[in-house]
């Protein structure tokens, strides 16, 4: 049994004399203005939920519109907000769809995906598994916290201003995004305007989020833990911070520029001889749209590694921990991820292929595209083969764990064919495209952060999550979230534009050889793939019944797991422990919940952090905290020793 | 368990916390600023006067308060290190000494700062519709459109109309051309009660902004009632989408022309389809000139250039050429030593185009020229508005203004409220100073590559 | 770093040397810069008169070797770790690759060959 020195006492011994308890701070200084990192982790984590309802809430009004363009919205048409916004029948508006777009993208990308995967898991799981009493600059993370906290808000409540919030797509290219919303006089509380200046704030989270962790990564392990010796999942934040670190700052030079042209009237973005309506754009001109398509992607294609490397790293813990295997291919994952992340930053024109950029650059971009896909699948590769011959508890986290694999490779697979600019001739703003992306981030990035919660619910609460709620959470949120995307792939070849807010009802009349365009190879090729597998244009706008049907499924697919997450605080079944799962990283070494300070004793790495089923070992796990029997373990390899 | 390596340096990477995080935040800036460099080559690469550009301006700064901040700059670097080589000897006295240096240097760059903005503030250019361009300094406000209103047309399914209101408020609050006003220049447009204003049935208006939205509310409606019945088959009603209040006496507005789409002898329109039914009363600008910029009309054709007809002065003109003359003299023997034309490029320069003009005349319209909407393609102060130069410029230097700001507030709290940490652990202070004192660096370093791009080249 | 005393009236004598540098080095620019009709260009016989790319290097250049006194001296990366060399390293590859924008956005060298060959033959 792992006779464990740090923690074996467990939860019984909540009133243990470490010397945090005597004075304890008030309450609001405790859980609100908190600069410990697990109350901010978790406080992360329930902002970050919300936001997803919210985000979730708009595309679910969008589907309607999409689904039934003819008919007025149920149960919303009669709340005040929606009266000023939904037509005078109460059907979906082309600007309120416009809005609720937009929105939807800012929201589970800026204030959903990242403020989870990276504020609230990173935040909670990365000081522990390191070892740290806290992050380093524990002020800042809490600043980094009440700044995501503002632009959030901001975001929001610039849905209640008259001009309604941004309506320009997450994007928000210029020169559309300069000129939207003139009629203001009031010009910094339009939705536009709001929404740059949210998205400062947001940086401003990032960036300090980032500094922290990079700094605490490197400077706060424990004795012992030597990089390699670093779990996966450490590695991934590690990596995961450069990136926002190096990334985001164009973004904000773009924001800051965009700001100025609303604001101040400069032309950063706006060509000469600009005209709206056939009124001349009254501003000098001689800026350049591309100049913000290229500072936005540049931060654009990193954020996505942003969104994912989180992802897998909970995999890459939840798997073998599950499977009682080592995660196989650890140095290899690390590797990976380090070039991922290089490769990261120069792959971003590939956003860009129809802006009119030159061969030359163009082939330097479909080059690094088709480049990256290796690390990639290396990552993936490595999780699928770490299961190989595993003795596998298909519980909640391991099936959102193990589901994560074969959503996460559709999003990836479909990506390739959009790194080659003659198919993103086609495919370019197509559902195509849509459903690319959703599969990686939707059913990707969401499943492993709903693994990571199930994993880690234990160590905060001391309590397990409901299996069979947890089950009922997996099946339909799995069945429902390819209902709502694979067809999106299908439309999507068939060329239905991503923008339509009718669905593309427009298409039903034509035929199919007029809505592939005309004789051209590309419609020779499609149609005759899709007039045999799905039929006209118009058996393809079904589909969009489906995918809608599906959407408010999966909305109700998560009640259980609202519900679980709730009810198990107080009622879960109890953990015996303070390693239940009989993990081997630090942050089991912990008492449970983990106090002020964390560890009660500085713990010590003795060995790598996958030891499972170790020939010849005891028990099936031997915790990277445990000393060897023969005390041969040495916690300081040479090349700890040789940097003194 | 305490935060370990907050003081002292973890021995196998050699460094504290403090200073891998500020390394990490200045490789966050070096990015922020290597997006804005980037963004000045790119718009600098892209200007092309071919289609309609205002050409780079090179050299249109004071250069002498560039340099002075650069050196005010180095002074204040070379300050903070030596500040902090006094607090590793632990002489707090001294230490104090050089941070208040430290600060005076920022308070020099940031007053310096101001006098240079405030210049431009109060230059501005006009581009007429031939490209030939006029600087100067606007008399009053009369780059503004000047109008007497008797009515008001507002559009009742838009939103809140704002820049009437806005005007109306900002003239009254500035106190010049109060008279103008009429007989309610007490009132606020979109709050208070409006007794001068009537509606279409002869009504008083009370509070504006309820009239709106209680008026918008019964159009949105009506039409809804019309759709319904224009499906089950009835007759539909009219509806009337805009409304008209009348005041009982005219009122003057000054409208920034930033704010209109379209005026005419008797209409002015905002951007917010609120429209002004009246009389035009002034609309050309008074500008003091001061130089004539004819780098965008073809070398041999700027006889003729429309700026010369609103001038109507033969001395300016003819001295204006004769300056003109002489700068392209001057590279002349450059080429002809090598048997060259002077190229077009070289001709056009700014160098050789852009020329003081004198004008000569008594009283306070002395030097002051008229110049009509309607020769007008674009207006502005050398604020951020005036080209793409300006607003990177103003960009740049206003970040890079904040930077300077905020490091001399960390430096001064730490000279000031340092004493404390400073007693109870002295090499945390000294710490702490090295930190900012990087900050402080990377600042330094930003102005030194903004000075040669913004002043020199 | 080291900080004994005498190391400390060292780094004081540096630090002033350092600075003096820095600001003959602003003069150097300035000199550059404000000549305007004649230049560096014209001295040297390599660009013609008016403001121009010789006097835009040769600013850059020298702003570019204050930057790197202002950071190796004042900043102390002369004796740093080089955990903060590779953090640096990595920014100033992407601060690089930001710079080129104008490029990745506006060089068509394919395009313009091909251009080239069809005017041949047009």
């Amino acid at each position: 049994m792992s006779a464990n020195a740090t923690s074996a006492e467990g939860q019984a011994h909540e009133g243990h004399g470490h010397d945090h308890d005597h004075h304890d701070p008030p309450f609001w200084r405790k859980y609100i203005f908190s600069t410990d990192h697990k109350i901010i982790g978790i406080q992360y984590g329930f902002t970050a939920l919300v936001f997803l309802a919210i985000g979730f809430f708009l595309m679910m009004v969008m589907r309607w519109s999409i689904a039934f363009p003819d008919r007025p919205v149920p149960l919303l048409a009669d709340l005040p907000w929606f009266q000023a916004w939904l037509d005078a029948d109460g059907k979906v508006t082309g600007e309120l769809y416009n809005m609720f777009g937009a929105m939807h993208g800012t929201i589970m990308i800026f204030l959903g995906i990242v403020p989870l995967a990276f504020g609230a898991f990173g935040n909670y799981v990365t000081p522990l598994q390191i070892g740290a009493p806290d992050m380093a600059f524990p002020r800042v993370n809490m600043a980094s916290f009440w700044c995501y906290f503002v632009g959030g808000t901001l975001m929001i409540v610039s849905f209640f201003l008259p001009s309604g919030a941004a309506k320009v797509g997450w994007t928000n290219y210029s020169p559309l995004a300069t000129t939207t919303d003139q009629q203001f006089a009031n010009q910094f509380w339009t939705g536009q305007t709001q929404w740059l200046f949210a998205m400062v704030f947001l940086i401003t989270s990032s960036l300090l989020g980032a500094v922290n962790f990079i700094t605490t990564i490197i400077n706060l392990r424990a004795r012992g833990l030597t990089w390699m010796r670093l779990p996966f999942f450490v590695w991934a934040m590690l990596v995961t911070g450069f990136l926002l670190l190096l990334a985001f700052p164009p973004l904000e030079v773009a924001a800051i520029m965009q700001l100025m042209d609303r604001m101040f009237g400069t032309s950063f973005f706006v060509p000469t001889g600009l005209s709206i309506n056939g009124i001349p754009f009254d501003g000098s001109g001689g800026g350049s749209p591309l100049l913000y398509q290229h500072l936005f992607w540049f931060l654009g294609h990193p954020e996505v590694y942003v969104l994912i490397l989180p992802a897998i790293a909970i995999v890459g813990e939840v798997i073998p921990c599950h499977t009682r295997r080592p995660l196989w291919g650890h140095k290899t994952m690390i590797y990976a991820v380090m070039v991922l992340g290089f490769l990261s930053f120069i792959v971003w024109a590939h956003h860009m292929y129809l802006t009119g950029m030159g061969t030359a650059v163009s082939t330097f971009f479909q080059t690094t595209t088709v480049l990256i896909s290796v690390p990639s699948v290396i990552l993936v590769t490595c999780l699928l083969i770490s299961m190989w011959g595993g003795r596998i508890r298909f519980n909640s986290a391991m099936l959102f764990a193990v589901a994560f694999i074969p959503m996460f490779g559709i999003g990836g697979l479909t990506g390739l064919p959009l790194a080659f600019n003659h198919i993103v001739l086609h495919l370019h703003d197509t559902y195509y495209v849509i459903g690319h992306f959703h599969y990686v981030v939707a059913p990707g990035t969401l499943f492993a952060l709903f693994a990571g919660i199930y994993h880690w619910f234990p160590k905060h609460t001391g309590r397990f999550m409901s299996e069979r709620l947890g089950r009922w959470h997996f099946w339909p949120s799995l069945v429902f979230m390819n209902g709502v995307f694979l067809p999106m792939l299908i439309q999507g070849m068939a060329g239905f534009h991503r923008r339509a807010f009718d669905g593309g009802s427009a298409y039903s009349q034509i035929s199919g050889q007029e809505f592939m365009g005309g004789d051209s190879l590309f419609a020779s090729i499609f149609n005759f793939v899709f007039q045999r597998a799905a039929g006209t244009p118009v058996e393809l706008i079904d589909l969009n019944l489906i995918m809608s049907a599906s959407a408010w499924l999966l909305a109700i697919a998560q009640v259980p797991f609202i519900v679980n997450l709730f009810w198990s605080i107080l009622h879960g079944e109890k953990c015996h422990s303070d390693n239940p799962w009989r993990a081997t990283t630090l942050e089991w070494a912990t008492p449970t919940p983990p106090p002020h300070g964390n560890f009660i004793d500085e713990p010590v790495a003795y060995r790598s952090p996958y030891e499972y089923s170790v020939p010849g070992a005891t028990d099936d796990f031997t915790p990277q905290f445990e000393k060897g029997a023969d005390g041969t373990d040495n916690p300081e390899p040479e090349t700890a020793l040789a940097a003194h | 368990m305490e935060i370990p390596y907050e003081v002292t340096a973890r021995r196998d990477t050699g460094l504290y916390n403090a200073k891998i995080g500020i390394w990490l935040f200045l490789a966050s800036e070096v990015m922020l600023f290597g997006g804005l460099f980037s963004a000045y080559v790119f718009l600098r690469v892209g200007v092309d006067p071919a289609q309609g550009d205002l050409p780079w301006p090179t050299s249109v700064q004071k250069v002498w308060i560039g340099f002075a901040n650069t050196l005010v700059l180095i002074a204040s670097s070379v300050f903070v290190v030596l500040s902090w080589v006094e607090l590793k000897q632990r002489n707090w006295r001294k230490f104090q000494f050089w941070m208040g240096l430290v600060i005076a240097c920022a308070a020099t760059f940031m007053v310096l700062k101001s006098i240079e903005y405030k210049a431009k503030f109060t230059h501005t250019g006009i581009v007429l519709t031939d490209g030939s361009v006029i600087e100067g300094e606007v008399i009053g406000k009369t780059n503004r459109i000047e109008f007497e209103a008797d009515s008001v047309t507002v559009n009742l399914l838009g939103g809140v109309p704002g820049f009437v209101g806005s005007v109306y408020k900002k003239e009254k609050e500035d106190g010049d051309h109060g008279e103008a006003h009429g007989g309610h220049g007490e009132v606020e447009w979109e709050k208070a009660s409006l007794p001068g204003f009537t509606d279409a049935s002869g009504q008083e208006v009370g509070n504006f902004k309820s009239w709106f939205l209680a008026e918008r509310a019964k159009v949105k409606n009506t039409l809804a009632a019309n759709k319904r019945a224009a499906r089950n088959g009835k007759e539909t009603v009219k509806v009337e989408t805009s409304a008209t209040l009348k005041a009982k006496e005219p009122f003057t507005v000054l409208a920034d022309p930033h704010f209109t789409v379209a005026h005419g002898a008797d209409s002015l329109a905002f951007r917010d389809v609120v429209t002004l039914n009246g009389k035009l009363v002034n609309d050309t600008v008074s500008i003091h000139l001061h130089e004539v910029d004819l780098q965008m009309v073809p070398f041999e054709n700027q006889k003729d250039a429309q700026v010369w007809t609103l001038v109507n002065n033969e001395a300016a003109k003819t001295e204006w050429f004769e300056h003109r003359n002489h700068a392209r003299d001057h590279i002349k023997p450059y080429y002809d030593k090598r048997g060259l034309d002077i190229p077009r490029k070289k001709l056009q320069d700014r160098h050789v185009s852009l020329q003081a003009v004198h004008l000569e005349g008594e009283g306070e319209h002395a030097g002051v020229i008229e110049v009509p909407r309607d020769a007008i393609r674009f207006i502005s102060n050398h604020g951020p508005r005036y080209n793409v130069y300006y607003a990177i410029y103003f960009t740049m230097t206003g970040l890079h203004g904040l930077h300077v700001l905020g490091g001399a507030l960390v430096l001064a709290y730490m000279m000031f409220f340092g004493k404390k940490l400073y007693l109870k652990n002295p090499e945390h202070m000294a710490n702490r100073v090295e930190v900012g004192g990087l900050f402080w660096h990377f600042v330094d370093l930003v102005w030194i590559f903004l000075f040669p791009i913004m002043y020199l080249f | 770093m080291a900080s004994s005393s005498e190391d400390m009236e060292k780094h004081r004598k540096q630090y002033w040397f350092v600075g003096w540098l820095l600001f003959g080095c602003t003069a150097l620019t300035l000199i550059v810069g404000i000549k305007q009709y004649y230049n560096f260009g014209e001295i040297f016989d390599f660009g013609a008169p008016g403001v121009d790319g010789p006097d835009f290097a040769v600013g850059l250049v020298i702003a570019c070797i204050k930057a790197s006194l202002v950071a190796l001296i004042f900043m102390h990366l002369n004796h740093e770790r080089g955990l903060i060399y590779k953090v640096l390293l990595f920014t100033t590859i992407f601060a690089v690759a930001l710079m080129a924008l104008v490029l990745f956005a506006k060089w068509n060298p394919i395009h313009e060959a091909i251009a080239n060959i069809q005017s041949q033959f047009s």
